[in-house]
C-alpha cells in the first residue's frame, strides 16, 4: 500500500472538509457561472452549485486526482442540471403556469443589464447587444445536449477535451454537438439579420 | 476536399481542433472558396458571440466562500419545507374525504326513501322501547 493512500485514510473529517472547501474556491465562480449559461437564471444556478458541492462531498472519495477537480465537480453539476430538466419536464406536463413568460423577461433583463458593449457609435453598440442577445436566446432554445456542448466551449471557453470530459462523451461527440449547435444559431441570426451581420464585426 | 467535406470540418476549424493535415487542406479550401469563406465568417461571428456573453456574470452572485455547514443548512431547511407541504397535503386530502362522505350521509338522510325507512326504523324502536319500560316497570 503506497504512503499517499494510508496518509488520505488517516485524514480526518475537518481535515478532508478544509481540502475540499479549498478545491471548491478556487472553481466556484466558474462552477456559478457555468450553471447560470445553463438554466439561465441566477436563484436556480446557486441552487445548483449549492447541491452540487453537496454531492461532491459526499462522493469525494470518488475523485481522482489525476483529473482536474473543476471538470469533476462540473460533471456533477451537470448531471444534477439533467435531472431538475427532467423534472421540470415532467412537472411542466401537468402546470402550462411552470416557469411563466415574466420570469423569462425577467431573466432576460438581468442578463442584458449586465451586458457591457463596446463599438463605434451607439447605433452599432445597440445592434450588438441585440445581436448578442439572439444569440444568447438561440442557445436558450437549443435541445439540452447541444446547449451543453455550446455553452461549455463557446460561452465558457473549454477545450474539446475538457467539455468531453464534463459530459462524459467521446470528443467526436463534443465536435459534432458543437458543429449542430452553431449551425442552429447560425440559421437564427441568418433569418434576422442576413448579410448585415458579417459587416457588424468584421 | 469538397465543399460538403468542408462545411463538416469548419467549426471545428474554428476552434483549430483539426489534425494539422486537415486543418491545411480547410485553410486551402476557404483561400480559393468564398461560399465556404462565408460560412466560415458566420461560425466565428458566433464564436465571438458567444465569447462576449462568457463576459456577463448575473449581479446575483453568491457570497464568496462556501461553507459546506451552510449549504447543509440551506439542503435541510428546504427539506423540511418539503415534508410541511406534504404533511399539509395529506391533510387537506382528509378533509376533503371526510367532507365526501358526509355530504353522502346527509343526502342519504335527506332521501325521503331513507327517510322513511329511518322513521319507521325509528318507530319500531320506540315500540321497543316503551315494551321495554313496561317491563322493566313490571307492568306485564
Ligand atoms: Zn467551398
Amino acid at each position: 500500500m503506497s504512503g499517499e493512500h494510508v496518509a488520505s485514510v488517516e485524514r480526518t473529517l475537518e481535515e478532508e472538509r478544509l481540502w475540499f472547501e479549498e478545491r471548491v474556491r478556487e472553481c466556484e465562480t466558474n462552477l456559478f457561472r457555468f450553471a447560470y449559461y445553463l438554466t439561465g437564471n441566477a436563484e436556480r444556478a446557486k441552487d445548483l452549485v449549492q447541491e452540487a458541492f453537496l454531492r461532491a462531498f459526499q462522493y469525494r472519495h470518488s475523485f481522482d486526482s489525476r483529473y482536474p477537480f473543476e471538470s469533476w465537480i462540473s460533471a456533477i453539476l451537470l448531471n444534477i442540471y439533467r435531472q431538475h430538466e427532467r423534472r421540470d419536464r415532467f412537472l411542466k406536463f401537468f402546470s402550462a403556469l411552470w416557469q411563466n413568460k415574466d420570469s423569462e423577461e425577467e431573466n432576460e433583463e438581468d442578463f442584458m443589464e449586465q451586458l457591457r458593449c463596446e463599438g463605434e457609435g451607439p447605433e452599432t453598440i445597440a445592434l450588438r447587444r441585440q445581436v448578442i442577445r439572439d444569440v444568447y436566446k438561440a442557445i436558450g432554445d437549443l435541445p439540452r445536449k447541444m446547449k451543453e456542448v455550446i455553452v461549455l466551449c463557446d460561452i465558457m471557453g473549454y477545450s474539446y477535451e475538457e467539455a468531453s470530459e464534463v459530459i462524459g462523451c467521446p470528443i467526436g461527440t463534443v465536435r459534432s454537438r458543437l458543429h449542430r449547435a452553431r449551425r442552429y444559431v447560425k440559421k437564427v441570426l441568418e433569418a434576422a439579420y442576413g448579410d448585415e451581420l458579417l459587416r457588424l464585426w468584421g | 476536399m469538397q465543399c460538403h467535406e468542408v462545411s463538416q470540418k469548419i467549426s471545428a476549424f474554428v476552434d483549430e481542433e483539426l489534425p494539422p493535415w486537415e486543418y491545411r487542406e480547410v485553410a486551402r479550401h476557404l483561400e480559393i472558396c468564398s461560399r465556404c469563406r462565408a460560412e466560415y465568417r458566420a461560425f466565428a461571428l458566433i464564436k465571438v458571440v458567444a465569447r462576449e456573453i462568457g463576459k456577463v456574470t448575473p449581479k446575483k452572485i453568491p457570497e464568496r466562500g462556501v461553507s459546506l455547514e451552510h449549504v447543509m443548512r440551506v439542503l435541510r431547511f428546504r427539506k423540511t419545507l418539503w415534508v410541511i407541504a406534504i404533511l399539509f397535503g395529506l391533510l387537506v386530502g382528509i378533509f376533503l374525504i371526510l367532507g365526501w362522505q358526509r355530504s353522502l350521509l346527509d343526502e342519504q338522510i335527506l332521501n325521503p326513501n331513507h327517510l322513511s325507512a329511518f322513521s319507521e326504523d325509528v318507530l319500531t324502536r320506540t315500540q321497543v322501547r316503551v315494551e321495554t319500560l313496561e317491563l322493566v316497570t313490571g307492568e306485564y
